[in-house]
């Protein structure tokens, strides 16, 4: 089936994109390089110029300075319509005068393709998103994931060179988003197509991408592969916005090669994997909440903590507590659930985390208790970022 | 709107039966001020001056008329279509501006359209009199000697009901527009469509049941229009309205005069019904769900 298409996807470049709407920086030299086959996610809040940025690959925003390349060519200069790249917005924005047919043979039609050509490219087409036989239907007639799996369609039909996508998975309900994700996935490994996706979707990216650049105040704050931003955000909004973590600001005590003793501002003590970095001592901390553990009697970490249980949150496969330690912290802690249920509301609990569960960032954490802006929470953040 | 309108339950829950008595004031001066002069105007259409249809049947076989109520027809038509013409560029312009832009543009439409129609008409007689503005520029320019006859012309009906029907042509249409989502023209770009074939093929189809709205708005008026044609027109161009008044206030001829209203208002449901069946404005509707 997929073997239909001939032609792979190309490799995309970014250099030093800029774009200024009045005196605000948009998006702030950004490059990078998508390799070709490869599926590139934009994680950010909005407002981080992840769309902004995918526009100006698009070509309805003109970058303030910076180049477009793909396949090594520039195409800053070159019309939308001139680009040869695929677009699923947000929406899907289907024609909804056209049926289903005349909404993927759009494309072909305005490449001037013979209509036995566009006959047979839209069944490809349609086939590939397993809606063969919907071709005369209206948009409107369709399901949300119908819809979105004609725009698909539709942004893959003239074999481009690169596919765009706007939250691709926004509008979907959650089990229909799991369905397409499988889908997508193995449409774009077996068309071998560059994707380039943007979204403030922290599941949609991990589950998605091969690398994921992490965008904030329209820079790239990281650039990696899910597991790499998720066990080693290099920042603390990274490691804030791809999962959850603690944030805590603290001083360094003392430190030798292999380890550093931290204290936070609240006063909790504790012992640090890597050499901390180097300054007046001020930095900030963070804690995955899986990695943080409850004890039994005995048991032994590098770090351990009385507390007190807060607030128990019950997720079905997993339990999220909310611990208060003496010296006055919250820990968030995720653990699996147990059948018979763990611990519960106002228990007093012991806590251990090993050294190297605690990234180190510099800088003075001035903030609040939490040190770092909250993370968007679902249903936020649906505007262009 | 259509399609909404026929999605709607014809029952009503029990209690909401109660709400209905709101309705009671309105419907009830409708009644009184509308349906029942109009059920007065159709019932002496065939009473006055002696029972029977001989009212009708000489409108259908008297030659005059029958090309007065061609003429209004024709009028209101390319009044439409002047509109339609004009009107689309400036709901487009109004749709894509922004800012101080948009304020002109939107005060340009909007101060004639809440000016007198009254004043509006005596403006444009003014302005097309012998000695008007449009005239002297033409002699100061050496176009013509003699001061043109523009007044009390086809051309100066024309030009009056066009500027006076443009707005209701525009604001509905402007609305339609805006509630376009831009994304639709961006993913005909981006699918290979120019900048004009985006627009011819994507933008002007949705924004049709706009250009609907608004003509059938411009052309039902316009088949009504009395101030306008019978101050700016000359003693040719006569219009069922015109022909009426004249019925009534120089011949005293109620009964001939009621039965030329009942024809001029079952013609225009004709053709609303017409273009209703045969431009499928239901269907457009629907599509823009």
């Amino acid at each position: 089936m997929a073997a239909a298409s001939g032609r792979r996807g190309a490799p995309v470049r970014l250099d030093g994109l800029r774009k200024d709407f009045g005196s605000s920086v948009a998006v702030d030299n950004l490059s990078l390089e998508v390799g070709a086959g490869e599926f590139l996610t934009l994680l950010g809040p909005s407002g981080s110029g992840k769309s902004t940025t995918l526009l100006m690959i698009a070509g309805f925003v003109a970058p303030t300075r910076g180049e477009v390349f793909v396949s090594g060519k520039p195409i800053t200069r070159k019309a939308p319509h001139e680009r040869d790249i695929g677009i699923v917005f947000q929406h899907y924005a289907l024609f909804p005068h056209l049926k289903v047919f005349d909404n993927v043979a759009f494309p072909l039609k305005m490449r001037q393709q013979p209509a036995a050509r566009i006959a047979e490219r839209v069944a490809w087409a349609l086939d590939l998103v397993r809606l063969g036989d919907l071709g005369s239907r209206y948009p409107h007639q369709l399901s949300g994931g119908q819809q979105q799996r004609v725009a698909l369609a539709r942004a893959l039909v003239f074999e481009p060179s690169l596919l765009l996508m706007d939250e691709p998975l926004g509008a979907l309900d959650r089990r229909l988003r799991e369905t397409m994700q499988g889908e997508l996935k193995r449409l774009q490994r077996a068309l071998d197509l560059t994707v380039i996706c943007v979204t403030h979707d922290q599941e949609e990216a991990l589950t998605l991408s091969d690398r994921i650049a992490v965008m904030n105040h329209g820079r790239v704050e990281q650039l990696g592969t899910p597991e790499e931003l998720y066990e080693r955000p290099q920042t603390p909004f990274v490691a804030e916005f791809l999962g959850e973590s603690n944030a805590l600001a603290a001083r360094v005590l003392r430190r030798d090669e292999s380890r550093a003793v931290v204290r936070t501002t609240q006063g909790l003590d504790m012992v640090v994997a890597g050499a901390a970095p180097a300054g007046e001592g001020e930095v900030r901390l963070a804690i995955r909440p899986e990695r943080i553990e409850f004890l039994q009697e005995g048991e032994a970490r590098d770090n351990v903590a009385d507390a007190k249980i807060d607030e128990v949150v019950y997720l079905g496969d997993a339990v999220r507590y909310l611990l208060r330690i003496p010296s006055g912290e919250t820990l968030i802690v995720k653990a699996r659930s147990v059948a018979g249920g763990g611990p519960r509301m106002g228990d007093a609990v012991r806590v251990g985390w090993s050294a190297d569960a605690v990234l180190v960032y510099a800088g003075a954490g001035a903030a609040s208790a939490n040190g770092l802006p909250p993370p968007p929470k679902a249903g936020e953040g649906r505007g262009r970022g | 709107m259509l399609a909404t309108a026929r999605r709607m339950p014809l029952t009503i829950a029990p209690e909401h039966r109660r709400r209905l008595l709101l309705l009671l004031p309105a419907v009830g001066f409708l009644a009184l001020a509308f349906a029942l002069p109009l059920a007065l105007i159709a019932i002496r259409s065939v009473t006055d001056p002696e029972p029977g249809l001989g009212h009708y049947v000489t409108i259908g076989t008297v030659n005059v008329y029958l090309r007065v109520l061609a003429a209004t027809f024709g009028l209101a038509l390319t009044v439409t279509l002047a509109t339609v013409v004009l009107g689309y560029p400036v709901a487009y312009a109004l749709a894509r501006s922004r800012g101080t832009w948009r304020f002109l543009l939107v005060a340009l439409v909007l101060l004639p359209f809440w000016t007198s129609l009254l004043v509006r008409t005596y403006a444009w007689m003014v302005i097309l009199g012998r000695y008007g503005i449009v005239n002297q520029v033409l002699m100061a320019l050496g176009i013509t000697e003699e001061p043109l006859k523009l007044l009390h012309t086809s051309l100066a009906t024309h030009v009056g009901m066009i500027h006076i029907l443009l707005p209701f042509l525009i604001l509905p249409l402007w609305s339609v527009m805006t509630r376009l989502d831009p994304a639709l023209t961006m993913a005909a770009r981006s699918l290979g469509a120019s900048p004009l074939r985006a627009f011819l093929r994507v933008f002007v189809p949705l924004t049709l049941p706009g250009v609907m709205a608004g003509a059938m708005l411009v052309f039902i008026l316009a088949l009504g229009f009395y101030v306008t044609p019978a101050l700016l027109g000359g003693p040719a161009d006569l219009t069922l309205s015109m022909l009426i008044s004249q019925q009534v206030s120089e011949l005293l001829a109620w009964g001939f005069a009621s039965a030329l209203a009942v024809t001029l208002l079952v013609a225009t449901l004709a053709v609303l019904a017409l273009a209703g069946r045969f431009l499928g404005l239901g269907r457009i509707w629907e599509g823009l769900d």
